[in-house]
């Protein structure tokens, strides 16, 4: 049995939802090739267009009473209007509102009958003794 | 309502032109713009960034917005709100998370383990029943005060 190659820190660490991975035990950090370089540009040049288009906003000499950022818009929008359109009934969206929507409702209705089934048969039977009774 | 309907987010891009537009409409490379999986689930074309929270961002680079460290235009996180630095932080830990969570649960699992242990079967100094004085109070319990009372010893000689 031949065992392969000791796994790697990152292999060893197992970032996950929670915790990302820390730049040291990353690749990526030690790869300097000329293609993450012009990916790093291109990156720097489209943030210094964002930054230059701002900051002439901020220093301008009658600025605009608010600088809408276009960022928060698409997210505020995203997330509010634009899940109805985008929505589609797959088996995996069915499944889940049945699931998270209707049996809460469907559980909790049996749960609130059968209890109160429960009680009404024992004032019928008379064993029922009020709590927070006045008398 | 503020901005035209072509820079608001739209319907999950199909062609590639329709991807490449939707990058630029998020001041994004094309190569770094990836949208969320087409489950139906509502997300459209909102790019899926790195779960990333705002811990990890730089502190001292110069932010637009130094509180949200985030550039004016750059492109938020759907979970944005979550992960600011008052709320979830995802940043690194010296102790990988899978070995901190096996340690945890032995902890834990220790220690429910032994109290119910306790629980089931109890362990203290041995004890009698409790002695009460005068006759093991035969007045305040309603003793008749001009009868004897009778004698109560609670010792062996």
């Amino acid at each position: 049995m031949v065992a392969g190659p000791p796994p790697s820190a990152s292999e060893v660490y197992r970032p996950n939802r929670f915790v990302s991975l820390p730049a040291e035990l990353d690749p990526s950090t030690y790869d300097a090739s000329l293609e993450k370089r012009r990916a790093e540009a291109e990156r720097m040049a489209i943030r210094a267009r964002l930054k230059r288009q701002y900051q002439l906003q901020l220093n301008n000499p009658n600025p605009p009473a608010v600088i809408e950022d276009p960022a928060l818009l698409r997210w505020a929008y995203a997330r509010t209007e634009n899940v109805y359109p985008t929505f589609r009934p797959t088996p995996k969206t069915s499944f889940l509102g049945v699931v998270f929507a209707i049996g809460p409702i469907l559980f909790w209705a049996a749960v609130f009958k059968a209890d109160r089934d429960r009680k009404e048969k024992l004032i019928k039977e008379g064993k029922y003794e009020r709590p927070f009774s006045v008398f | 309502s503020g901005l035209p309907k072509d820079l608001m987010p739209g319907p999950y891009p199909r062609t590639p032109e329709e991807r490449a537009a939707a990058a630029k409409k998020y001041n994004m490379r094309v190569e770094d713009y990836e949208p969320y999986p087409d489950d139906g689930f509502g997300y459209g074309d909102y790019p899926k960034l790195p779960d990333k929270s705002l811990h990890e961002r730089d502190p001292w680079y110069q932010w637009d917005q130094l509180d949200m460290r985030h550039n004016w235009g750059e492109p938020m996180h759907w979970d944005f709100d979550m992960y600011i630095r008052n709320r979830v932080d995802t940043s690194p830990t010296p102790v990988p998370w899978h070995t901190m969570r096996k340690h945890f649960l032995i902890f834990l699992s220790t220690m429910l383990i032994m109290f119910c242990f306790g629980e089931i079967y109890p362990s203290y100094r041995p004890v009698g029943p409790k002695q009460y004085p005068f006759n093991d109070l035969y007045l305040e319990r309603g003793g008749d005060p001009n009868k004897e009372p009778p004698v109560v010893t609670h010792y062996e000689i």
